[in-house]
């Protein structure tokens, strides 16, 4: 019998044969565009810091100067960042480490398909590996920062709990989140630009109000807001794994780990879905 | 589409757009919400602002053949392929494409300037498909054929837009795709490339690995090249022999210049738009024949034969001091040469009833290729139509060689003469 597995119909109305079938070509597609995600992302990470003088010092040179930034801020009195019994360079890198894996990652993401909207237009390709392969350089700029927070650590001759091992669990709630958001915004911002610059100030604004390069306050707005905040609690709970050797916050961390999961899944179906619509609209 | 032979098969398709980028917006995120949500789209209705691009547009194509995609400019030629391609869903119908498909539509979207050719060749290569593997395999015959040279390693922003043109077309030629779509690619890139890459489609084509869809405006490459044409028409699709919708469309495309998108940089290259809706009808051309110098009809010329062309013509009323005027166009409408009958000592004419005109061009002093004649015809100030008359084929075959491909247009009846030692001859 002749197999027809190489014939492709388009139609105007999408049908996989029903809930499972698309969960099963959703995936079918991750997997055979895992090639084209790594392709991509080595041709980001390799163009990067081309024409740059400074080249991966990069990836450094802005935690470095944000810690500073805070540290004046501090020293000044303008703004204070409470007392704790951990140096506060150490403290702010951990914080800050984990922030931009998720600011990173949503900026990222959110551009991944405009910034390709002239092939987009041209070619076929599964849209899944743009998204993808913009978080690549993220996690590589994680990476750098990681090891730059291990030198801080060395250097103010502090020794993190045993625990900072279980970190990349912690961090897979994040992940998720940012990829939830991400193919969402991804697919918006080619039909309105609006959302690249939206998501900028947005990310801003939570900068500030999640407890980053702060103490969680015990009273007040931010207090209130970083209760139903899920990056507080992931932030909160890779500093009590770093720092203290517990989870202050187990039970809001399991809320989030299985909202994030939720989040990631319906994103990840919608995407799948309207991919096809975005060429047209880019 | 169970009939394995069948390679594309378009049913009843159709996409629209919408006119003005507020109304996409607005559509777009419509569409997404309804998608999203579980709601149809109900896309096989218009909206406010919409149109169709393409409407109910049905063919097949089988392996092994080429179909030519003929058509104005926004006549939906590209937003079909893009629909072939997978790239635009269709509003309406129904599309099954068996195979790898590759697409000439853009070649070298997705080249990143910084990196270098070779880079650029795993990456592109793995956006069209293509496994590592594969592309390792393939790598020196890719490069080979781009004829880059020593440019591979450099990055791809300081190769001249030919290169650029050879390495992308020599990637996607190189994925062995059983339907290739091409759209007017191969206008870039020098005439040698040219040769190169439409002998290769060809060969491919003859092994029957391959089926192409083959969009040009390059009506004599059209010609030779498909086996079948479609004629597309504001969207709509027209099929019928090949030199039927050949001459309909150069006919049509007259005609309808002027609606032509302005700025196009390719209308300064072809003839002063002629308007067929300014003649005032006055005078019909009943009949045009292109005959050798005896009144025998022909189509196939040499450079140095007589041409003949005989119009039949009939007048409402009578004319006085009609003025003709011969136009010779090439295949992309590109004028060579217009000729009014005033400036050749011919007497005005004065038509009356049925009338027969015959212009004889002896020697033709053209070079190989396909040729487009038409006729017009005006009052003694030039200032009113009476009659433009249709576009007829007549092609030039030559026995001398044209090695580059393109040597013009013009074979000049000339001698060589060497005279010994240049000054000395006094």
């Amino acid at each position: 019998m002749p197999s027809d597995h190489n014939l492709i119909v388009y139609r105007p109305e999408l049908s996989w044969g029903g809930f499972f079938g698309v969960w099963r070509e959703m995936i079918r597609n991750v997997v055979s565009s895992r090639g084209l995600s790594w392709r991509l992302f080595v041709r980001d990470f390799s163009v990067r810091y081309k024409q740059t003088l400074l080249g991966p010092a990069w990836a450094v040179l802005t935690p470095v100067i944000t810690v500073a930034a805070f540290m004046a801020l501090n020293q000044s009195g303008v703004m204070s960042l409470g007392t704790s019994s951990i140096p506060y360079p150490v403290f702010a890198m951990v914080g800050l480490t984990v922030w931009t894996l998720f600011s990173g990652g949503l900026i990222g993401a959110s551009r991944s398909l405009v910034q390709a909207s002239s092939f987009i237009s041209k070619i076929r390709f599964p849209r899944e590996a743009l998204v993808l392969s913009s978080q690549g350089t993220v996690l590589v700029d994680f990476f750098i920062r990681a090891v730059l927070t291990a030198i801080v650590f060395a250097w103010h001759g502090v020794a993190p709990q045993w625990t900072i091992l279980l970190v990349p669990v912690v961090l897979v709630p994040l992940v998720l989140i940012t990829l939830g958001i991400g193919l969402g915004l991804a697919l918006v911002n080619a039909v309105v630009r609006d959302i690249e610059n939206g998501v900028t100030v947005v990310i801003g604004l939570f900068f500030f109000l999640t407890p980053v390069m702060y103490p969680p306050p015990t009273e007040g707005f931010v207090a209130r807001l970083a209760a139903y905040n899920p990056l507080a609690v992931i932030i909160q709970s890779v500093r009590d794994l770093v720092f203290v050797g517990a989870l202050s916050q187990p039970i809001e961390l399991a809320v989030v780990t299985v909202f994030a999961l939720a989040l990631f899944l319906a994103s990840w179906r919608t995407f799948f879905m309207l991919e096809s619509l975005v060429a047209e609209r880019i | 589409m169970t009939d394995s032979l069948i390679a594309v098969r378009a049913a009843q398709v159709s996409k629209k757009f919408a006119r003005r980028l507020k109304h996409s917006v607005r559509y777009g995120l419509q569409d997404m919400a309804r998608t999203s949500l579980g709601f149809g789209r109900n896309s096989n209705r218009l909206r406010r602002e919409e149109f169709w691009a393409v409407r109910d547009v049905s063919f097949e194509l089988r392996r092994g053949e080429v179909l030519g995609l003929i058509g104005a400019n926004g006549s939906g030629k590209s937003t079909l392929l893009s629909m072939l391609n997978g790239i635009y869903r269709p509003d309406d119908g129904e599309i099954a494409v068996r195979g790898r498909v590759a697409a000439l539509i853009q070649i070298g979207a997705g080249f990143h300037p910084m990196l270098t050719g070779r880079e650029n060749i795993f990456v592109n290569g793995a956006i069209l498909g293509m496994s590592k593997a594969e592309i390792t395999n393939k790598l020196d015959a890719i490069v080979d054929f781009a004829g880059v040279g020593e440019f591979i390693d450099l990055p791809v922003k300081h190769y001249s837009s030919g290169m650029y043109v050879r390495l992308g077309f020599s990637i996607a030629a190189h994925l062995e795709p059983d339907v290739l779509l091409v759209d007017e690619v191969l206008a870039v890139g020098d005439a040698e490339f040219r040769a190169k890459s439409m002998e290769r489609m060809w060969r491919m084509v003859k092994d029957g690995a391959v089926s192409i869809i083959f969009v040009s405006h390059n009506m004599l490459a059209v010609e030779g090249f498909c086996d079948r044409i479609l004629l597309l028409d504001r969207g709509q699709a027209q099929s019928g022999p090949k030199s039927e919708l050949i001459a309909r469309y150069c006919g049509d495309h007259v005609g309808r210049r002027h609606e032509r998108i302005a700025g196009d940089a390719r209308e300064k290259l072809v003839a002063p738009i002629v308007d067929s809706s300014v003649a005032t009808g006055d005078l019909e051309v009943r009949s045009i024949r292109i005959t050798d110098g005896h009144g025998i009809e022909k189509e196939y010329f040499r450079p140095s034969d007589a041409l003949q062309v005989q119009i039949e013509l009939n007048a409402q009323r009578r004319l006085e001091g009609v003025i003709a005027s011969l136009v010779i166009e090439d295949p992309n409408r590109l004028v060579i040469s217009v000729e009014r009958s005033k400036y050749h000592g011919a007497p005005p004419f004065t038509f009356e009833g049925q009338e027969k005109l015959l212009i004889t061009i002896d020697p033709l002093n053209l070079k190989s290729g396909a040729y487009f004649l038409r006729t017009a015809f005006q009052d003694p100030t030039l200032e009113s139509v009476y009659c433009l008359g249709p576009s007829t084929i007549f092609r030039v075959a030559d026995e001398m060689p044209n090695p580059s491909g393109h040597e013009g247009f013009y074979r000049p009846n000339l001698s060589w003469k060497h005279e010994r030692g240049g000054e000395k001859s006094e």
